[in-house]
């Protein structure tokens, strides 16, 4: 790569890492998991560099690469994957979990851990949908789904999350 | 008004969203780092599959397999990886050890392409003790799961070893270099070291430290793959060697072919594919050239067959040659990461390293079977694509790539040897 397309992308990466980190770490049940999905997308957009520079929003490139890296990954990895989590991490949110001192755990929390139990589409489809404000139809293309099924997808992610909550707001609320 | 609230996400989400999450554990020069060597992978990959699709695309066109028997197979070079330009070419124990600054393509290539861990098979450079001289060159892996997992290895133009220490074992390369192997394992860590003595003048001097918790070992690392880096930097790996003429011999006398180019016999992938699955097939059989030479050679070949039905085609391809481990990019898709690999031993010496890829959008699913060499013989791999089907998942019916085992496709490779 030409130094200046080299230093306009170091430039680029700089600016779009944080970015890219939340979406990765909210679409991840694991930390590390999403740090190196975003390694990986940042190293694929490297290679795109010289063709993608020029386009009007590199971050929406960056994170259909990111998403569908992240779906690849998921499918690649059926054999060792749980089938489910959902009934197993929902009843275990809904068992009070005192803290290290003894206090239950704050909303935030809650929120990550919920969050985190979902199932994988539900969560991307919540992440995308909700917390990077994407459109139904942009959701759906960059999962590669109909637009029923994000819409579907999407709301039972977000029923989940409420069934989730509200033990623990229950919990919050008595205290 | 409840289907409205149903719509919005929790109170409290967003700022989960947005909280700070501490400094990124890689940097922007890594990332950099990392975009070089993909595009670099992908050259590479690219070039083999524009080399072989030629390959296809001429024999269609000539409307008939090569005819081997004009062209006589040439003698085995030293083709130790991509780089082929970074190692020296010559003789035994002539590797890259002599100018290691030679050698910095050629580690972190081989990384690359020998284990399998993902991003963790990442060698970075580092400096070098001052205590192997001028001219050393030092690189640490890292590996992800534990901090305390870490491969190492310096190479230098000349420097002594030492004897080997009294609990070493010694390992030996291709001919003639010996490695002398300690290993301790206690407290909370285990070590090994490799170490090739220096022989002033003819070669330099290796260093490889393997170190990791108790009752482990670095992943991926084992004898055959220390020595197989040790080969590669020397020089002595098996495909470097003076190779004995090709011999031809009945593959009822069971010695296989995988050297002697263009004598692999085509039916015995039929008779396989028959015995196996049940199906018909005549395979085709292609050259394997190398790319990175000036002049066209060949080093492989490559027996094509499919069977089954159309809609859901499957694909042996047995490839056989000196490197043909090179052409990961025949039918592979570079994006892929393989599975773990596992080791199958083969019934009369040897192991097979088995690497698995699968993909569901394309519908298709890989397996890959390569054979490190043996001496006096080239390498081998049998890959099996399944065409158009059902994605892969858990309740998919068994497909014909399935239903064959481990065992099964070591019949064949033995077949072939």
């Amino acid at each position: 790569m030409r130094a200046h397309l080299e230093e306009e992308f170091r430039q680029y990466a700089a600016a779009a890492m944080p970015r890219l980190r939340r979406l990765a770490h909210a679409s991840c049940r694991d930390p590390h998991r999403a740090d190196d999905l975003v390694q990986a997308t940042l190293e694929k957009m490297y290679a795109a560099w010289p063709r993608v520079h020029g386009v009007a929003s590199p971050h929406a490139y960056a994170r259909t690469v990111l998403v569908r890296t992240l779906i690849s990954e998921q499918r690649r990895h059926w054999w060792s994957r749980e089938v489910s989590t959902e009934d197993a991490a929902l009843d275990d949110l809904m068992a009070p979990r005192p803290s290290a001192d003894g206090e239950f755990s704050d909303t935030r929390m809650d929120i990550e851990a919920a969050l985190s139990a979902l199932p994988h589409r539900q969560r991307l489809a919540v992440v995308l949908r909700h917390l990077e404000d994407l459109s139904v139809a942009e959701v759906a293309q960059l999962m590669g789904c109909s637009e029923g099924t994000v819409k579907s997808t999407t709301s039972d992610g977000l029923r989940a999350l409420r069934r989730a909550l509200e033990p623990a707001a229950g919990q919050e609320a008595t205290r | 008004m409840s289907t409205q609230m149903d719509e919005r996400p929790p109170h409290g989400l967003e700022s989960l969203y947005e909280r700070e999450l501490g400094g990124a554990p890689f940097s922007v020069d890594d990332i950099v780092a990392g975009g070089r060597r993909r595009v670099h992978r992908t050259r590479a990959a690219v070039g083999s599959a524009v080399a072989a699709a030629a390959a296809v695309v001429l024999a269609v066109s000539v409307g008939s397999p090569f005819d081997l028997d004009r062209t006589p197979a040439p003698p085995a070079g030293p083709t130790p990886s991509v780089t082929t330009a970074a190692v020296r070419e010559g003789g035994v124990l002539d590797g890259c050890t002599l100018a290691p600054a030679e050698c910095e393509d050629t580690i972190e290539y081989w990384v690359s392409q020998s284990l399998h861990g993902g991003r963790d098979t990442t060698v970075r450079r580092q400096p070098a003790d001052p205590g192997y001289g001028v001219g050393a060159l030092a690189f640490s892996q890292q590996f992800g799961d534990s901090a305390r997992e870490r491969f190492g290895v310096v190479v230098a133009p000349a420097w002594d070893g030492g004897p080997p220490a009294a609990d070493a074992h010694t390992v030996r390369l291709g001919s003639p270099a010996v490695a002398s192997v300690e290993t301790s394992q206690g407290g909370d860590s285990y070590r090994q070291v490799w170490t090739v003595a220096a022989k002033p003048g003819v070669h330099g001097g290796i260093r490889v430290v393997l170190e990791g918790p108790p009752d482990t070992r670095p992943r991926d690392w084992d004898d055959s793959t220390v020595s197989g880096l040790l080969d590669v930097l020397l020089g002595t790996e098996q495909g470097a060697t003076p190779a004995p003429a090709p011999t031809v011999t009945p593959r009822s006398a069971s010695v296989g072919c995988s050297l002697a180019l263009g004598q692999c016999d085509s039916t015995t992938l039929s008779d396989w594919v028959s015995a196996n699955l049940g199906a018909e097939v005549t395979p085709q059989r292609f050259p394997l050239m190398d790319k990175d030479t000036a002049e066209a050679k060949r080093i492989g070949e490559v027996l094509l067959g499919a069977y089954g039905e159309e809609s859901s085609q499957t694909t042996v391809a047995v490839s056989f040659g000196n490197d043909v481990g090179r052409f990961g990019g025949l039918y592979g898709d570079s994006t892929l990461e393989p599975r773990s690999p596992r080791s199958v031993a083969l019934p009369s010496g040897g192991a097979a390293s088995v690497y698995t890829w699968d993909v569901q959008g394309a519908g298709t699913y890989r397996e890959m079977w390569l054979v490190p060499p043996a001496p006096g013989r080239g390498e081998m791999r049998v890959l099996l694509k399944q065409g158009t089907g059902e994605p892969p998942g858990l309740r998919r019916p068994l497909t014909p790539v399935e239903r064959l085992e481990d065992a099964a496709v070591v019949d064949l490779i033995e077949d072939f040897r």
